[in-house]
């Protein structure tokens, strides 16, 4: 294990910070009201293992992981497929239900996923690369997705779109660029165009025009979908400058936020810890993808280069999806924050992946 | 051609790293987008997100303030409040909708799903938020039982509210007026009321309800996303009402409740140089509390259809041919006209007979040669027919109105009848006929299309007593208790071109009314108070003149009068309706409350 001593210690640090922060917030959302205590004690052991595993991954050679990553595609795949036979949870079938914890697989299948994604361009390494390469990894990709959408969780499949996006870009593929590019712009106009000119497609039923508006738009639906998204807002709003005050949140304490532990913890840290403590956590998210960032290109293998990329899109789009879910800047699904929302799937999945990163780093100290 | 198209994938390669620049860049620039978009909704837009939580979290709810208490002059107590239960429900409390609730209330309240339907249904256009009365006026008891099974039926509410409790409800009963839930068009006239709110509906409640009622403070209420109560604190606190101090006298006005017991009539009596009302009586009067509790059909029908009329209320709505009391107002128009000088003598034989017509005094046997004195000691008509000759209809009206009559006394109440004083324009408007002279004779006794309130009476009474100047009657006055309040000051109004010496002549003749021993109104005599006064024995139908037995079912009484003669200090007017002669049936009532008024009020001169 002599990896341990080559460790980018500020990438550990940052990464323990953000979840002490995540620990705080949920502790802060069970004083003076009636919600339990058990989640930020539960939290605490979530951190503790995640760092076990942080530490373990950034000890082990991803290389190694790479070359039996369709194994674990596999696994994960059938675990997908299985998940789909529990009974539903809030009408998602996402969840293994154990005794002491519950094991969300669209989450850790995200590792297999990307580990399965750079297996694949690894091997593209020798050849041209061309649209049918795009069109097979986009099978590959799109088996999980398609399952994980299956459980109607939208929120966690949409993270898995990155995958598509990424290694193209990185290996320069052109016409797979144009597909992505091309299709994002027909998806964008075509929902804008349903929206505010409904005469041009005639061919939509109103009630499904009404549920993407209110998908799109949740303000405008506050008696439904868009509650959340309101409270929210409401919440971040009151904090104003300098915040509350933590436990302090009007608007959180009274109850009015839901999911407050979970998909809307950053909704407290705005109404308790205002726009500076906002400022705070996006600066220590904003120097842990620089440090990433970083060790992307600090790597001499190709594979880990993507490795650290795929793993930064990806929790990219989960960060900033989420923080902008909070004010109403894309529509609401259901994702957490990575590192500071309750939650074990969650909180593993992110620390083995950022665990990843770190192994990538200490690679370049060991194959000299 | 092999390497052409091969890309480096070196990580070393520029391309490589380029392309990771680009993501940085791309990373950089969506973090920049949504920390604007916190700053947005942090920093710019802090106050409205505040404003829309505060909707979410607080909701407020009125306090109502408690009505001003009522005095009279001496500080006793008239008008109060009381607390009271009322059943409601609570429409945006309520878990089950209406049409299941309203069986199980039914069977709880024991009364019938269409009552219940009927009063919810009335609330429609209230804000939901405004309480459904269900059951008005419950008992402690009641609300008790109520109060244990709140939880059964959410939504139910005991409203605790006060209402107005009358000490003395029967005497002060038109006076005071009652209150009633407000009207839309009371709404559009103060946009501060709320519908259904109580308000004066007349009387003193109504004319000084702006007093009276206070100012509704606000509870802010913090509820959470259940709608569970947090906390609940005054936001604002209810201001009460302004205690007013009325000017009317208990003691005088019972004794002038007592007098009349019962029967149909009027009593008002009046501080002269002030204008304040001591006694405001209208007979039949009822309880005032009957408009606070539960007023029951048959009851309100009971004192609506009675003949007696109480909810009139007499002394400023109820107007009256005024009888005899009105030769005063003759005998000044003719003076004034020089129609007659204080020696002019007619000689009564009984009648006068004009054109066809024989107009009779009610001394059969005449009073012989009569001068003005003597006609106003003897109440001779036929001096004053006499006088009618020569008086024009319309010198008399300008005279009657100059002295208040056909016009409002300005008495601090709402709703105040003018009367009537025939005038030959008037007849002409009203019937397109000339005036016939003949007309004229039942004017000048108050008799014919004349109409007086009592209020109107009592003011003359004070004007003849204070040689001209007429004050303005009124219930409140910016002085004494009321001080702080910027309610009443009205100068007395001063009546031109009647010399002092004219209304000597008729005190004169008031004087000996009372004090003579063939006046009229002897029963009104007090014992070292020198009364002055006036009987009226007004005719309700004309009697066929040759009638001797005048039925007293049609006949009112009157008497007005003022004491003492010099330096005068308080004014009456008495009516008895249906009663008979003012000298028997209204004198001896005002002969009770002068002596009362001397007891206590009167100031004994230094010696």
């Amino acid at each position: 294990m002599r990896r341990f001593k080559f460790i980018d210690k500020s990438h550990m640090i940052v990464v323990l910070l953000l979840g002490i922060i995540g620990i705080v917030l949920i502790r802060s959302t069970s004083l003076g009201t009636a919600t339990s205590s058990i989640y930020w004690k539960k939290q605490c052991f979530w951190i503790v293992a995640g760092t076990v595993i942080y530490l373990v991954m950034s000890a082990y050679d991803y290389k190694k992981l790479i070359s039996k990553a369709n194994i674990f595609y596999i696994i994960g795949l059938v675990s997908l497929v299985a998940v789909l036979y529990t009974r539903p949870i809030n009408g998602a079938t996402s969840w293994f239900r154990l005794p002491f914890m519950s094991i969300q697989p669209s989450e850790v299948v995200k590792i297999a996923t990307i580990l399965m994604v750079v297996r694949f361009y690894k091997k593209a390494d020798e050849r041209r690369t061309s649209l049918r390469d795009f069109l097979l990894s986009a099978v590959l990709i799109g088996m999980p997705v398609a399952l994980i959408a299956k459980q109607s969780d939208l929120g966690t499949a949409f993270l898995y779109l990155p995958f598509f996006v990424i290694p193209n870009f990185l290996i320069g593929n052109k016409e797979s660029i144009y597909v992505t590019v091309g299709g994002l712009v027909v998806v964008v106009l075509l929902v804008l165009g349903l929206v505010h000119k409904p005469d041009w497609f005639f061919f939509v039923k109103p009630y499904q025009r009404a549920r993407i508006v209110s998908y799109i738009y949740p303000d405008k639906d506050t008696a439904n979908r868009g509650w959340q998204v309101h409270q929210s807002k409401i919440s971040i709003g009151q904090g104003g400058l300098l915040g509350q005050g933590l436990g302090k949140g009007k608007q959180t304490k009274m109850g009015f936020l839901p999911a407050q532990q979970t998909d809307f913890i950053l909704a407290v840290a705005g109404e308790e810890l205002g726009f500076v403590g906002m400022s705070t956590i996006f600066g220590l998210f904003i120097f842990l993808f620089w440090r990433s960032f970083q060790i992307a290109l600090e790597s001499r293998d190709m594979g880990g280069s993507m490795l650290v990329v795929l793993v930064i899109g990806t929790l990219l789009v989960q960060l900033l999806f989420n923080a902008g879910m909070m004010i109403g800047l894309v529509p609401t699904t259901g994702i957490p924050c990575p590192l500071i929302s309750y939650g074990g799937s969650s909180m593993m999945t992110t620390m083995a992946l950022l665990g990843l990163i770190q192994s990538v780093h200490n690679d370049r100290y060991v194959n000299t | 051609m092999h390497t052409q198209n091969t890309v480096d994938l070196s990580p070393k390669s520029l391309d490589f790293r380029g392309r990771i620049y680009i993501m940085m860049g791309s990373a950089a620039i969506c973090f920049l987008l949504v920390i604007s978009g916190y700053w947005s909704l942090q920093v710019r837009q802090k106050e409205r997100y505040e404003k829309l939580g505060e909707q979410y979290r607080i909701k407020t709810k009125p306090i109502t303030s408690s009505r001003g208490f009522i005095y009279d002059r001496n500080g006793s107590l008239i008008a109060q409040n009381r607390p009271t239960y009322n059943l409601a429900v609570l429409r945006d409390e309520m878990e089950d909708p209406w049409s299941e609730l309203r069986p199980q209330l039914a069977l709880f309240l024991g009364e019938t799903e269409a009552l219940l339907d009927e009063r919810f249904a009335k609330a429609k256009d209230q804000p939901i938020s405004q309480p459904v009365i269900l059951q008005e006026n419950i008992s402690f008891k009641e609300s008790l039982r109520a109060r244990r099974n709140l939880r059964r039926f959410p939504g139910l509410h005991i409203d605790t509210t006060e209402r107005r409790f009358y000490v003395n409800g029967h005497l002060f009963t038109h006076v005071l007026g009652h209150l009633g839930e407000s009207t839309k068009q009371e709404l559009k006239r103060n946009p501060k009321l709320k519908l259904g709110e109580m308000v004066g509906k007349t009387g003193v409640e109504r004319a000084y309800d702006g007093a009276l009622t206070g100012v509704d403070g606000v509870w802010e209420i913090h509820i959470d996303n259940k709608g569970i109560y947090r906390k609940k604190e005054v936001k604002t606190p209810p201001q009460p009402g302004k205690n007013l101090y009325l000017t009317l006298d208990l003691e005088l006005q019972q004794l002038a409740y007592d007098s009349l017991a019962g029967r149909s009539g009027s009593v008002v009596m009046m501080e002269i140089k002030t204008g304040e009302i001591l006694v405001y009586l209208s007979s039949p009067s009822f309880d005032l509390n009957l408009f606070t509790e539960r007023f029951s059909t048959r009851r309100w029908n009971e004192l609506n259809n009675s003949s007696k009329n109480p909810f009139l209320n007499r002394p400023v709505k109820g107007v009256y041919a005024p009888g005899s009391v009105f030769k005063l107002v003759t005998a000044l128009a003719a003076l004034k006209y020089n129609k007659i000088t204080p020696m002019t003598r007619y000689f009564c034989n009984g009648s006068l007979t004009m054109n066809d017509y024989t107009a009779r005094c009610h001394a059969a046997a005449g009073h012989g040669s009569v001068d003005l004195e003597q006609a106003i000691r003897h109440s001779c008509n036929v001096f004053f027919y006499n006088v009618a000759l020569d008086l024009d209809i319309d010198q008399l009206a300008s005279v009657a109105t100059e002295l208040g009559f056909g016009n409002k006394s300005g008495v601090d109440l709402i709703g105040e009848s003018k009367g009537l004083v025939p005038t030959r324009d008037w007849k002409r408007a009203r019937y397109n006929k000339m005036w016939y002279p003949g007309e004229t004779l039942s004017v000048v006794i108050g008799q014919g299309a004349l109409l007086v309130t009592p209020v109107q009476l009592v003011v003359f009474m004070a004007t003849v007593a204070d040689d001209g100047r007429i004050p303005t009657p009124h219930f409140m006055s910016k002085y004494g208790k009321n001080a702080n309040y910027d309610y009443f000051d009205h100068q007395p109004r001063r009546i031109d071109g009647i010399p002092e010496e004219y209304y000597d002549i008729l005190k004169s003749g008031m004087w000996q009314v009372v004090n003579h021993a063939r006046g009229t109104g002897t029963a009104a005599a007090v014992k070292d108070y020198d009364v002055c006064g006036k009987t009226g024995t007004a005719q309700l139908i004309n009697f066929d003149s040759d009638s001797d037995t005048k039925d007293k079912a049609f006949l009112n009484a009157f008497f007005a009068g003022f004491a003492p003669r010099y330096k005068p200090e308080v004014a009456i007017m008495v009516l008895v309706e249906q009663a008979g002669a003012g000298g028997q049936e209204a004198a001896p009532i005002a002969g009770r409350l002068f002596t009362n008024y001397r007891q206590r009020f009167h100031k004994l001169e230094e010696p």
